[in-house]
């Protein structure tokens, strides 16, 4: 359950689970009393989870403060940390405990292992802008030690081969920490392509992930696969899953992970239904379980894996239903009327709603506004026919008494005259064949 | 001493040298003469030498002259001479002389006597093995004398339990292969056309003459010579009884055979599978998994097999004469074949991780390679090929080719092949050429009364057959009726791909075609479905924009209200979209790199498609940027409504 998790990772394990309400009330209670014989071992009681800690366990908060202990809790307990930057972690002071790692001097071939448990830190308070910069500074190291040994091929064998290999793993593990970190800003596919670079760029990679992780006491191997799995369903599109689950190169990972094969195939071959029964099965358990997947995982990773095949039962219908699609994937029929109803409204989807049945429907973002210009070119095709027709019944008038106005000749004259004060009948008029033939435009 | 391994060696080395001449006298008559005309110039060899050392004798050790073994060495020599002018009559009579040699327990060359006398009963037992291999019937007054030497020889044995020296296992196992020789070119499962009571004369005489040391088996010790020795006769007797039962029976899957097969190989954790095994168990496994694959389509110990696979190939990518056995390598081509067919290899991962294309191919080369090899055995005349075996893989090789050429470019027809005209006009090639017929033309319910003509095929290679009908389905899909429909209800298309009455497609099947076909960019007509009455539309005028607006529009619509918070925001909007596909034109990214793939994916997730840029003012044109205003647009619509109002 916690992943061997001794030290501050403990507190912050049992503080995730009991916050997201997990489990039955008797485990929840067994949780809490470890949770608090810890914080009495090392002496602190500053946790934020204090409260819930105490309310979990049923324990009066009297009792807490009678802790007895002297003396300095076992290094076991710290997690690797020093004792004060471990209370700083339990204590969620994580600005403190980062500065006092930074301005702390570290010996030549401890400072690896030293920027490990920084990123570490970092990553619990979430600090990503600290994390982009640790990046950055990884990058440069690894640029930096590729081009040494190139220089040097001959003077490595000096130094001492368990040091290399020590800060080889260090760097190795900080790269896993930045997939971590993407996977937390849910930045899915950042957070696979980094991990397979580093996979395809680094040989040992599978070797530190299988043997050299758990050993941390940090994030456990079991976690990082899945956060990798779930990148991989999430960002990889459903067209390419085919394409992908052939990539030769990463043979030795598939073969790490037979459930996402299994998964890939199952979307390969469209039998989602029994997709999602993984996906909200075995999967959604391991991440409510894990203090580094469940946050991503509610808020957006279930989700976007349900829009993504909503997607792509809309991509290929013209016509479908809520409960259809309810029963044909296994999700619950509110839940899928309340995503996809989001979906097609956030996504600017051409289609519409009507009770259970969703339907195509062709309108272009400027719809609303062409909708509104057709109507004016009605109502103005509209006026224009007035015009019209009282020009019409004008002119009949007109013809029809020719000698309201005296003079034959003058009537012509008067009509034909382009300076008369009538002028503005036949202005009307040509103004109307213009619009007739205009009007075509607003009719369509 | 020193002469004595001299001697031995000799000895050895005219064994080895008879052990080659046994293998290759099995290939042609032709290589047979040949290999006399070596032997000759061997046994020259052999004459020199002793010539030479029957000197050294001479010069140095003359008051040893009359000793026991020199006398016997003699004999011995003698014996050989005889044995190979063919004279085994006299041969065995002069080996018998040393055999029966008083033997004076005072005497101190006691020791080496014994090491004579059984050296020669040795040589008594091999000197017909030959003559027994190849001769048909009515040798039954040779497996008499053999079978009451051997019961000698295990007189013998037992008189002196192993006293003589180390080397007597390893000469006793030899014999055992002399007589009792791994069967290379007759399978368990394919039986149907040998002869089969001269087989069985030759598994009775295995079966008896190994029976004669069962004695040993009982034998307690730790020593592993004797252990190994105890393992060869339980191998050779479990292996004789297995094919007697097969060759009588028929049926080799009896509890008592079920329950002791897999102790044929040693497989524990503690010490490694290829150290422990021998090909001749090893390839006794596997052809008894194939004989149950045949017989049930199914594998109860896939592992196991497994293991006897990777073994198999092991040994014969060391050894280029495994790789020349025709007989070896139709086992282990085989095996692979029925381990890719077993329906258990869905679950298995590496299957998974291959290309479909790619799978098909293999079993259809190893196929071909089996029909190869059989050629080279002369297998594959026209009477063998009504055996299930050869049905088996006659078909596989078609329909495996059959699928390939639907769905790649290479059209290369089967019939061509040598190995297939050779088959020509049989009844099972005439079933074949229908079915092919058939594929060819989409007829789908002559397809499957043409594959059922061959129900002896139905279970073991239903795996493949499944295929050609869902290759089928799917082909007359595009290829007849999304061309001429614009649409249709999913009921008729379900009744115009039904195969046969019993075997009814459903909607689900019916849908997971079309949904493949546009998950993959395949389809060849565009299509729509109507859920809600089950009603495919066909045609490109149902390709439609999805989003209501381009990607860039929709980038741009997302736009920021205060800079703090929306930064962050946008991007998860952005990965959304993404992540969703909402705007993703599927294609296929062919590439065995995942770099290049990622790489790809990420231009796609990253590029917005800008509007071309011309030298043509754009004024005509709308620019997504202009998105940005639609409100005002609007707003600026409404209230030219309103004045006109």
């Amino acid at each position: 359950m916690f992943h061997g998790a001794k030290g501050p990772l403990l507190i912050e394990r049992i503080g995730h689970l009991l916050s997201i309400n997990y489990g039955e009330k008797e485990e929840r209670k067994r949780w809490a009393m470890q949770g608090i014989s810890y914080l009495q071992e090392v002496q602190c009681t500053s946790t934020p989870y204090l409260e819930i800690l105490v309310e979990e366990s049923g324990l009066r908060p009297v009792s807490l403060l009678n802790s007895q202990l002297v003396g300095k809790p076992h290094f076991s307990l710290l997690g690797g940390f020093d004792e004060n930057i471990a209370r700083d972690i339990i204590s969620h002071n994580f600005q403190n405990a980062i500065f006092q790692m930074e301005s702390e001097e570290v010996p030549l071939t401890k400072r690896y292992q030293h920027l490990e448990k920084i990123t570490q830190i970092s990553l619990l308070c979430k600090n990503f802008k600290g994390i982009e910069e640790i990046e950055y500074n990884v990058k440069n190291i690894i640029q930096g030690r590729k081009n040494f040994d190139m220089l040097n091929s001959m003077e490595k064998d000096r130094i001492s081969h368990e040091v290399v290999q020590d800060d080889s793993f260090s760097l190795l593990r900080i790269q896993m920490l930045l997939c971590v970190s993407y996977f937390l800003q849910e930045r899915y596919f950042d957070c696979c392509t980094k991990f397979f670079t580093m996979m395809t760029s680094e040989p040992l990679t599978l070797k530190v992930l299988s043997e050299h992780l758990d050993c941390m006491n940090f994030i456990s191997k079991e976690e990082f696969i899945m956060m990798v799995n779930i990148s991989v369903l999430i960002s990889i599109p459903l067209d390419n899953y085919d394409d992908f689950i052939y990539l030769s190169d990463l043979k030795q990972f598939f073969q790490m992970t037979p459930l996402l094969v299994n998964c890939l195939e199952l979307l390969i071959n469209t039998n989602f239904n029994k997709f999602f029964k993984i996906w909200h099965g075995e999967i959604n358990k391991i991440c409510m379980e894990s203090l580094f997947l469940e946050p991503s995982w509610s808020s957006s990773a279930a989700v976007i894996m349900r829009c993504k095949i909503y997607f792509f039962y809309l991509r290929i219908s013209k016509k479908l239903q809520f409960s259809y699609l309810s029963s044909t994937l296994g999700i619950d029929l509110e839940d899928i009327k309340e995503e996809l109803t989001k979906l097609i409204i956030s996504g600017q989807l051409n289609f519409e709603i009507d009770g259970d049945v969703i339907h195509f429907e062709d309108s272009s973002i400027l719809q609303s506004i062409v909708n509104e210009i057709s109507r004016n070119g009605t109502m103005i095709n509209e006026v224009i026919d007035k015009l019209k027709n009282e020009n019409t019944d004008l002119k009949d008038i007109i013809q029809g008494n020719p000698l309201m106005y005296s003079g034959g000749n003058n009537t012509a004259t008067i009509i034909n005259n382009e300076s008369s004060d009538d002028m503005d009948i036949d202005e009307v008029n040509d103004r109307s064949d213009i619009s007739d033939s205009e009007g075509g435009l607003f009719e369509c | 001493m020193s002469d004595e391994d001299n001697n031995y060696d000799d000895f050895m080395l005219s064994d080895d040298e008879g052990m080659e001449s046994i293998e290759m006298e099995e290939e042609t008559e032709d290589e047979d003469k040949q290999n006399i005309e070596i032997n000759e110039d061997n046994s020259q060899d052999d004459q020199d030498r002793g010539a030479a050392r029957h000197k050294q004798h001479e010069q140095g050790t003359f008051e040893k002259h009359d000793r026991v073994e020199d006398i016997c060495e003699r004999i011995f020599e003698q014996g050989q001479a005889l044995k190979e002018d063919e004279r085994y009559k006299e041969a065995r009579d002069l080996f018998l002389k040393i055999y029966y040699k008083e033997e004076f327990s005072s005497d101190e060359s006691i020791e080496r006597l014994m090491t004579w006398k059984f050296k020669s009963l040795i040589e008594i037992l091999r000197l017909r093995a030959l003559q027994l291999y190849f001769q048909k019937n009515g040798a039954q007054d040779l497996v008499l004398q053999i079978l009451e030497d051997t019961a000698t020889m295990s007189v013998f044995l037992q008189r002196i339990d192993f006293q003589i020296d180390g080397n007597i296992f390893e000469l006793l196992s030899d014999t055992f292969e002399v007589l009792a020789p791994k069967w290379e070119r007759v399978f368990l499962f394919d039986i149907e056309k040998v002869d089969r009571e001269n087989m069985i004369c030759k598994i009775e005489f295995q079966k008896n003459f190994m029976d004669q040391f069962q004695w040993i088996l009982r034998k307690p010790g730790k020593d592993c010579k004797l252990q190994n020795l105890q393992r060869i006769i339980r191998k050779k007797i479990f292996i004789a009884v297995v094919w007697y039962q097969r060759l009588t029976m028929g049926n080799v899957f009896t509890p008592e055979i079920s329950s002791q097969i897999e102790i044929l190989v040693k497989d524990n954790e503690c010490s490694s599978f290829e150290e422990n095994n021998d090909l001749e168990s090893v390839s006794m496994l596997l052809q008894y998994y194939i004989l149950e694959y045949m017989n049930t389509a199914r594998i109860n110990n896939r592992r196991l097999f497994k293991k006897c696979i990777d073994f198999f190939e092991m040994l014969i990518s060391k050894s280029l004469t495994f790789s020349q056995e025709s007989g070896l390598m139709v086992i282990i081509y085989t095996s692979k074949i029925v381990f890719i067919l077993d329906s258990d290899s869905e679950n298995d991962l590496s299957f998974a991780l291959m290309r479909y294309y790619d799978r098909k191919e293999e079993l259809k080369n190893m196929f071909l390679y089996i029909l190869k090899h059989l050629e080279e055995m002369g297998k594959l005349r026209e009477r063998d090929i009504t055996s299930l075996f050869h049905k088996f893989i006659l078909s596989g090789f078609i329909f495996t080719s059959m699928i390939l050429e639907a769905i790649s470019t290479d059209k290369i027809n089967p019939f061509g092949f040598e190995q297939v005209k050779i088959a020509l006009g049989s009844p099972i090639v005439n079933v074949l050429e229908d079915v092919y017929r058939c594929f060819a033309q989409l007829e789908l319910r002559q397809l499957n009364a043409s594959i059922s003509l061959i129900p002896e095929l139905s279970v073991v290679l239903s795996g493949i057959i499944q295929d050609i009908y869902y290759l089928a389905q799917t082909l007359k899909l595009w290829r007849k009726i999304a061309r001429l429909y614009s649409c249709i209800s999913i009921s008729d298309i379900i009744s115009m791909l039904q195969i046969s009455d019993d075997n009814e497609m459903t909607r689900d099947d019916l849908l997971t075609i079309l949904m493949r076909s546009i998950m993959k960019n395949r389809s060849v007509v565009y299509f729509k479905l109507d859920l809600t009455s089950d009603l495919v539309y066909f045609g490109d005028e149902n390709k439609v924009m999805l989003p209501r607006c381009s990607k860039e529009e929709f980038r741009l619509m997302i736009s920021p209200k205060d800079e703090e918070t929306t930064e962050k925001a946008r991007l998860i909007d952005f990965e959304y979209v993404n992540d969703v596909a909402i705007y993703n034109n599927p294609t296929r990214i062919r590439t065995k790199s995942s770099k290049e793939f990622f790489n790809t994916l990420r231009k796609s997730r990253e590029t917005v498609k800008l509007p071309r840029v011309n030298n043509q003012s754009n004024e005509d044109t709308f620019l997504p940027s202009y998105m940005k205003f639609s409100n005002k647009y609007l707003e600026l619509c409404k209230l030219a409504s309103n004045n006109l109002e």
